[in-house]
């Protein structure tokens, strides 16, 4: 057993950076995104897609609705994989385009998959608590989407929606810090699944200011897109996805830590 | 007595699950917070999570008010 394997587990070097940097990540995503336009509006189609598919889904089942966004944007770190292998292609100098995120794809690591599962399964108990919560405080059941959006706005008080606030902050909050920089980790070296996590984690309470502003950024750009019936997604998809590669490179330090594909 | 399950009421049941149960998934999240923290070594990880649910509480707060103007136009 040599010293790497003995603290296999121990999360990676992390920097400590400015409250500037989601700026420039931001810049540097939209760079990426103009090099390579095709793949960035297909992995936004893709997203769009998805929110509809979750549109219709709540239309038939109005009480799914208010977990069912976020459970879907819980899994955007891991629709974007492609995209974080268009950027590191990239940095390295190289033209990538939409033939090398479907590689990235379908090489597909297998602690990717886990993230995948563990995000899907998270976004489902969030659901379920989310529909909990409004059946514990809904004076009669809510039948369709229309009667619940009233009830949620309008006639709830605030004691459901600050409960909310707090159950769904704490979740949000705990899941932006394990992937924030996980999945372009796990794709690029060979580190473990819970070293990915911990490593994003770390970065994360490293950076408390810039990384709040930066889950900020994603949340405001997700709304935005979602109150332009998805459109949005075409460009913020790529964008953000992008961004967040250069934000992984800008907060890990992952030089002890073997290339994936060298 | 109308519509009881082992002797509750609908409002008793709704009362447990909002101090039971609610307050449960609370401390259950706060647990996985600190382990996490713990665990990274991330030293200012409260911090984080700290700022996240109140700019999370805000702009919340913030959707539901542009939202409510919405639908009464």
């Amino acid at each position: 057993m040599n010293a790497r394997s003995v603290a296999d587990d121990a999360p990676l070097p992390v920097r400590a950076i400015g409250a500037a940097r989601p700026s420039a990540w931001l810049r540097a995503g939209w760079r990426d995104f103009a090099r390579s336009p095709l793949a960035g509006l297909v992995h936004g189609a893709f997203v769009a897609i998805g929110g509809w598919v979750v549109v219709l889904v709540s239309l038939r089942h109005g009480w799914v609705a208010p977990g069912a966004f976020s459970g879907f944007v819980i899994l955007g770190p891991i629709l974007v994989t492609g995209l974080y292998e268009i950027s590191r292609l990239h940095a390295r100098g190289q033209a990538a385009g939409l033939r090398d995120a479907v590689a990235a794809w379908r090489r597909g690591t297998a602690p990717l998959v886990w993230l995948g599962l563990l995000l899907a399964a998270l976004g489902t108990l969030w659901v379920l608590v989310s529909a909990l919560l409004f059946k514990l405080f809904a004076p009669a059941p809510l039948r369709g989407p229309l009667e619940f959006l009233r009830y949620a706005l309008v006639e709830q008080g605030e004691t459901l929606f600050a409960l909310w606030a707090v159950l769904g902050g704490m979740g949000v909050a705990v899941v932006f810090a394990v992937t924030a920089v996980s999945p372009p980790l796990l794709l690029g070296r060979r580190v473990g699944f819970r070293q990915a996590l911990l490593t994003s984690v770390r970065a994360v309470g490293e950076n408390p200011g810039p990384m709040t502003l930066w889950a900020l950024v994603i949340l405001v750009a997700t709304s935005a897109s979602i109150a332009t019936g998805m459109l949005g997604f075409l460009i913020t998809v790529p964008v953000l996805g992008h961004a967040s590669w250069h934000a992984y490179r800008d907060l890990v330090d992952a030089e002890s830590a073997p290339l994936r594909n060298p | 007595m109308e519509g009881t399950v082992f002797g509750l009421t609908e409002q008793r049941i709704a009362e447990l699950g909002l101090t039971w149960g609610v307050g449960g998934f609370i401390l259950l999240m706060l647990v996985i917070i600190w382990n996490l923290a713990r665990e990274s070594k991330a030293g200012r990880f409260g911090t984080f999570i700290l700022f996240f649910v109140l700019a999370f509480g805000i702009l919340g707060f913030a959707m539901k008010s542009v939202l409510q103007w919405l639908m009464n136009l």
